[in-house]
């Protein structure tokens, strides 16, 4: 049985029971975060790579944290940046290389529109592509997506609009207007 | 029904139907049919990948604050000799004492001899006069009683007399 992310909390804040308390927190999330990873970088390898590293944040930074947002948007967002992070280090590298990744990666199983998707969504500004990954892969509420990206809601759903355009005038023409 | 809960439904009804519009997109998805009909299952994780990522983070994280203490307690084992040899190594004199023949051979003690950096025309102010006075009006020995008074150095006192 999952905990709630207050009893989570209270068992990281003892130094007796912080282990039980990570774990816990490990049990949640380390699922629903390695997929919000895995659509944003594709490649299985690069998203265990960023989980590992979003564990290790959380770990060495939860005692700062003053409980001021949920403990699941607050996890999100370093998830999230380190995702960014992550893609903004891999800009130079160029698409072809990570369409030919994508294709060589044993843990892909999609067909050719799937296969355009993954490249109409590189082909996004970061901001965007987070939004998109977000609503349309993480069916994530507005509200959350607004904590999260500290961004109005007005402003997400404007973002999540344009993406869906690109991504499907892509799919249709092969064309993407960035 | 009474007023307290007319109140409350009013309320309530308010607030869940804004919660429903927030969520509300600002499209219509018939719009993109393409993107709508997509299923969302080409990726795949490892076998058992969810278990064995969660164990090789356990053990990746430290495990609490005594274990850290620990380290450093080790640590200062080691580093402690090591600050000591440096301590002492930077208590030793430094000057190194080189034979008269390496001396010589300088290149910028031969530089100082060729430079005419001290030219005829270069002059000393005495304090108590204001006046000013060229090197060249001016014996050795009133070169170096200047210099000595100014300086104050010992060595200066005992140069020889060319």
């Amino acid at each position: 049985m999952q905990l709630e992310d207050k009893q989570i909390l209270e068992l990281i804040s003892d130094a007796e029971t912080i282990d039980k308390g990570f774990n816990a927190l490990v049990d949640k999330y380390q699922e629903p975060l390695y997929w919000h990873v895995r659509r944003m970088v594709q490649v299985h390898e690069d998203a265990d790579d960023i989980l590992q590293n979003t564990f290790i944040k959380v770990y060495k930074s939860i005692a700062k944290f003053r409980g001021d947002s949920k403990l699941y948007t607050w996890i999100y967002r370093i998830a999230t940046n380190e995702s960014i992070t992550f893609i903004n280090k891999r800009k130079h590298i160029d698409e072809l290389n990570d369409n030919i990744r994508l294709q060589e990666d044993p843990f892909f199983d999609g067909d050719e529109i799937h296969q355009k998707l993954s490249v109409a969504l590189n082909k996004l500004p970061p901001k965007q592509k987070q939004v998109f990954v977000l609503r349309y892969y993480d069916e994530m509420n507005y509200k959350d997506m607004s904590d999260i990206l500290e961004t109005s809601v007005g402003a997400l759903k404007a973002s999540y609009h344009h993406a869906v355009k690109k991504i499907e005038n892509y799919l249709k023409q092969g064309i993407i207007h960035v | 029904m009474s007023e307290e809960k007319r109140k409350d439904y009013f309320k309530n009804m308010k607030s869940s139907l804004q919660a429903k519009l927030v969520d509300e997109e600002i499209f219509d998805w018939k719009d993109f049919p393409t993107l709508a009909s997509l299923e969302k299952n080409e990726l795949l994780v490892p076998d058992g990948y969810f278990e064995n990522s969660k164990r090789h983070l356990h053990r990746s994280s430290p495990k609490s604050n005594i274990r850290i203490f620990s380290m450093f307690k080790y640590a200062a084992v080691l580093i402690l000799p090591l600050a000591f040899f440096i301590w002492s190594q930077l208590q030793e004199p430094t000057i190194e004492i080189l034979p008269i023949a390496a001396v010589n051979d300088f290149e910028s003690i031969e530089y100082l001899a060729e430079d005419d950096w001290l030219s005829e025309d270069d002059f000393l102010i005495f304090e108590d006069t204001d006046e000013i006075t060229l090197f060249k009006d001016l014996d050795t020995e009133d070169i170096i009683e200047y210099i000595s008074n100014e300086s104050d150095i010992y060595d200066l006192e005992h140069l020889p007399i060319f």
